[in-house]
């Protein structure tokens, strides 16, 4: 009977160990010292990572940017910029038909009265002449 | 002035088109001219300058030849020393 007992006991025992033993391991995996530490590392590389391709980009769009502005108000209204553009790239006109620069439309109500607008006459070359009557 | 309006009675309406900007003046002065040479191709008036600063016109008489798809295609500033400069831009732009 005391024998039963006892290996009883040492069986209970070193079930209990054996349940201790994997009782121990799982918490330590569960905290994940190990993993979830390199998790957090992870995270903040990818989003630094893209941070940085934001940052790289940004500067990108932005210079794409500030170029359709820059083209736009000439024809707009701000005369300083196209004044000079035009005169530059008559220069190299012959190079080619592609590297022309668009002329600048206007829409204008004409000394006859009528209103005419710079973008009808595309289609068929136009001839502007400035002049003056002195 | 009566060689472009030669070149609006040759090409208007079919193969170029001609329009003047008259600039700095007032507009009974332009108009004045236009009557006294019988100018007839359309013409602005543009007494503040704005479409000279913004084609870049730096004195007058300043031609500016736009192609068929709207670019500038090529200038001259000055009055040419040949009629013929301005006919040869023309026709130029029309066999593109």
């Amino acid at each position: 009977m005391a024998r039963r007992c006892s290996v009883i006991v040492t069986f209970a025992v070193a079930v209990a160990l054996c349940l201790g033993m994997v009782g121990c391991q799982t918490p330590t995996n569960d905290p994940g010292a190990g993993d979830a530490q390199p998790d957090p590392p992870n995270l903040e590389a990818t989003v630094s990572a893209a941070l940085r391709s934001l940052e790289e980009t940004q500067p990108a769009s932005s210079a794409g940017g500030a170029d359709p502005a820059s083209m736009s108000p000439p024809s707009a209204a701000s005369a300083a910029t196209p004044a000079l553009q035009p005169t530059a790239r008559l220069q190299s006109a012959s190079d080619g038909a592609a590297q022309r620069p668009p002329a600048p439309m206007f829409a204008r109500t004409f000394m006859d009265g009528n209103d005419y607008q710079l973008e009808d006459t595309v289609g068929t070359p136009t001839l502007l002449m400035f002049w003056a009557p002195w | 002035m009566p060689a472009v309006q030669g070149f609006h009675e040759e090409y208007h309406g079919v193969d170029a088109d001609i329009v003047g900007i008259a600039i700095s003046a007032p507009e009974p002065e332009v108009r004045a001219l236009m009557d006294k040479q019988g100018l007839t191709f359309p013409i602005a008036h543009d007494p503040d300058g704005q479409l000279a600063t913004v084609y870049g016109v730096s004195g007058v008489p300043f031609y500016i030849f736009i192609d068929k798809a709207g670019r500038v295609a090529h200038t001259i500033p000055g009055a040419p020393t040949d009629v013929n400069t301005i006919r040869g831009s023309i026709e130029d732009l029309k066999a593109e």
